[in-house]
């Protein structure tokens, strides 16, 4: 069957480590990123480290939803070089788990404060607004989808557009990740001991936890090359594809040998072998149960060929479903300048992962990557871009 | 495109008409799936009740590579108004597993792990359209999968919150409308024609009414066919298009059930079990009026 290359036109992010690729290479390559803290409202508690988007930083729902996409959005349009007959028929790609809950929030906090006890908790309801949205402000006629499936949305929007633009199903695909701060999530994960107490720490003997962060990403893909004469032009980044499979036994920690298996079948549907693969970008959450299976999982594919692998969630945070749109615009942003960014607060191997994250910046030359990203619900996601002439 | 063509083997159409407080379901559930849930909420409940209808009723037995599609406008909105007043009213933090429930893809993960399947399991959302967009990526990746024969779920699926007041409010619908619950379900792939009850045409999506009736226009229909409206279409504006095309008739479920998102699925599912030898192309507009959704297909 004849596919098409899909390279990657442009992007944009809105991140707790930066609003420009630049910006955000240049903390991946120092190596360091200190999270900020939110307070649980009515919580005894301590506070919680976070990776909070700049700007209202203050309250416990974000009230700017709407602005930071906008923002993430026209950045990756603008760096796409989109035209207006191409924007004009732009099929948008929604990967998010909790949608505009923090617009909602805001609106019902805004009500109860202003005495309305009677007031709806949610004003408006339905999962798609936010790529009904992008579609609207952008005056495209092209189709929508959005993807709720936890923490592998954003990288299940990437799939499945990648997969309709090599179809020659549309030329080019805008594909946004959204997660921003909402009481929800967080209570949640707080309520699920889930987040750690002060550090991000993935496949460390001493993880605690997660730390939670916001972001939006936006990523535009295309069946055409870009025309810059950058370095993107002459060795262009592009989406081969991946799989999802889901693991139907485990609810919130996946099991190694589901971990495996997504990972063979990205590779069988990008028709990889596991050698071709130069670097993991896990998920590596940094909660106890995650990282041991995800280690395992990779052990378990690649034997004693484990390729280096790093986790990003020491930079950003766990940005839930937005992780998979985000997290790839980072490490596009990283091996522009030639490296593979560390893990941060790596110090002590531990036993039940039988692997060490990169400590130390590697330098990349080209590649194929894969970016793995699970979810509750045992969705699994394994993506594989590349980085070649 | 390989040009694989798209057979319906199962179809299931559920709805619930909505009243004062939720439908116990508990009881439908279990007589469903000869045994007894734990621990999940009302909208696993309808899915898991719709999907198992529609595999008792398919010609073709699930395989465990059959890929799930959960089609939604608002997911878990009963579970997620109700934390949702918890955090901020009631100062109060939810339980892990209520919390771990309004993932919307909880309920893929139920069906899931009750089928025993180890496939891809997508929870799909749109504002307008959330059927004809699961449908339509369900086949798009059926006609490119690289196995010999790919099959699918695919179930529209959609809840009320309480009270029903508010719920109507949040959607924006008249004070008087009257509302139902659904989960309705087609099991299709490729291949097994031998066991297919309908095929699966086409699924498009459409800039404005100029674009869709262009297309209809040139879409060769068979003589049998019937038109059926969405829920945001007028009984009117089907009659106008039907006056348009070479269509037999209009169709009407024989059990009308009021407002859902996910109506189309229930009309679909409901017109290959009362319409043998015929065809429908199923039009939906956007809650603007503005785009158009449509779908084609043949029972045999």
């Amino acid at each position: 069957m004849a596919r098409n290359r899909v390279f990657i036109r442009g992007c944009g992010i809105v991140s707790a480590i930066g609003t420009t690729q630049q910006e955000i290479a240049l903390t991946c390559h120092n190596g360091i990123a200190t999270p900020g803290s939110t307070t649980l409202p009515h919580s005894c508690e301590r506070p919680l480290p976070y990776y909070a988007l700049p700007g209202e930083t203050d309250k416990p729902s974000r009230p700017d939803l709407y602005k930071q996409i906008n923002a993430a959005v026209d950045s990756a349009i603008h760096d796409a070089g989109l035209t207006v007959d191409e924007i004009s028929h732009l099929p948008v790609f929604v990967g998010s788990t909790a949608g505009d809950i923090s617009d909602l929030e805001s609106h019902y906090q805004h009500e109860l404060h202003h005495a309305n006890i009677d007031a709806s908790p949610l004003y408006r309801c339905g999962f798609g607004v936010l790529a009904e949205y992008i579609i609207d402000r952008l005056q495209s006629g092209g189709q929508q989808f959005t993807f709720n499936t936890a923490c592998s949305s954003g990288a299940n929007a990437l799939l499945m557009a990648t997969r309709m633009v090599a179809a020659g199903r549309m030329d080019n695909a805008l594909v946004v990740g959204v997660e921003t701060r909402n009481q929800m999530s967080l209570q949640g994960f707080n309520t699920m001991l889930l987040l750690a107490a002060q550090h991000c720490q993935p496949f460390d003997k001493n993880r605690s936890g997660t730390v939670l962060g916001e972001g939006i990403g936006a990523i535009v893909i295309s069946r055409h090359k870009p025309l810059s004469s950058d370095f993107s032009a002459a060795r262009p980044y592009y989406c081969l594809g991946g799989a999802n499979l889901t693991d139907s036994v485990n609810i919130t920690s996946s099991d190694s040998s589901k971990i495996a298996a997504v990972i063979a079948q990205a590779l069988t549907e990008t028709g990889l072998h596991p050698a071709d693969i130069k670097v993991i970008k896990a998920h590596g959450t940094s909660t106890p149960a995650n990282d041991s299976a995800e280690a395992q999982g990779m052990r378990r594919l690649f034997g004693d060929e484990l390729p280096p692998f790093t986790s990003l969630k020491p930079y950003v945070g766990h940005t839930l479903g937005a992780c998979g749109v985000v997290e790839t615009i980072i490490m596009l942003a990283c091996i522009k300048e030639h490296f593979v960014p560390a893990t941060p607060g790596f110090t002590t191997l531990d036993e039940t992962c039988g692997c060490t994250p990169l400590t130390q910046r590697l330098p990349f030359d080209g590649g194929k990557i894969m970016l793995n990203h699970f979810g509750f619900g045992g969705n699994n996601t394994s993506l594989v871009i590349a980085n070649e002439p | 495109m390989n040009g694989r063509l798209t057979y319906i083997y199962g179809a299931a159409a559920h709805a619930w008409q909505a009243n004062e407080s939720a439908l116990d379901l508990k009881p439908q559930l279990q007589a469903a799936w000869g045994k007894r849930f734990r621990r999940i909420n009302h909208f696993i409940e309808l899915t898991l009740i719709g999907a198992k209808s529609c595999l008792d009723q398919s010609q073709l037995e699930i395989e465990a590579d059959c890929d799930l599609y959960l089609a939604t406008e608002q997911g878990n909105v009963a579970g997620v108004a109700d934390i949702t007043r918890l955090l901020l009213k009631e100062q109060e933090a939810p339980m892990p597993l209520a919390f771990l429930n309004i993932s919307n893809n909880m309920a893929g993960f139920y069906l899931a792990q009750s089928l025993k399947l180890h496939s891809s399991n997508l929870t799909i959302a749109h504002h307008s359209f959330p059927f004809e967009t699961a449908l339509d990526l369900a086949m798009f990746n059926i006609a490119n999968s690289y196995r010999a024969t790919p099959s699918a779920l695919v179930g529209g699926v959609e809840e009320c919150a309480y009270p029903l007041s508010q719920h109507r409010q949040r959607m924006n619908l008249a004070t008087d409308t009257p509302l139902a619950e659904g989960s309705s379900w087609l099991h299709i792939g490729a291949g097994y024609p031998q066991h297919a009850l309908a095929c699966c045409e086409w699924v498009k999506f459409f800039a404005d009414e100029m674009e869709l009736l262009s297309f209809l226009k040139q879409a060769a229909l068979p003589p049998l066919t019937y038109l059926a409206g969405g829920d945001n279409m007028s009984d009117e504006a089907a009659v106008n298009f039907a006056a348009d095309l070479n269509i037999c008739g209009i169709y009407k479920c024989a059990n009308r059930v009021p407002f859902h998102t996910t109506h189309c699925a229930y009309t679909v599912a409901s017109f290959i079990s009362e319409k043998r030898g015929h065809s429908l192309i199923h039009i939906n507009r956007d809650k603007r009026g503005h785009r158009y959704a449509a779908l084609s297909l043949s029972v045999i």
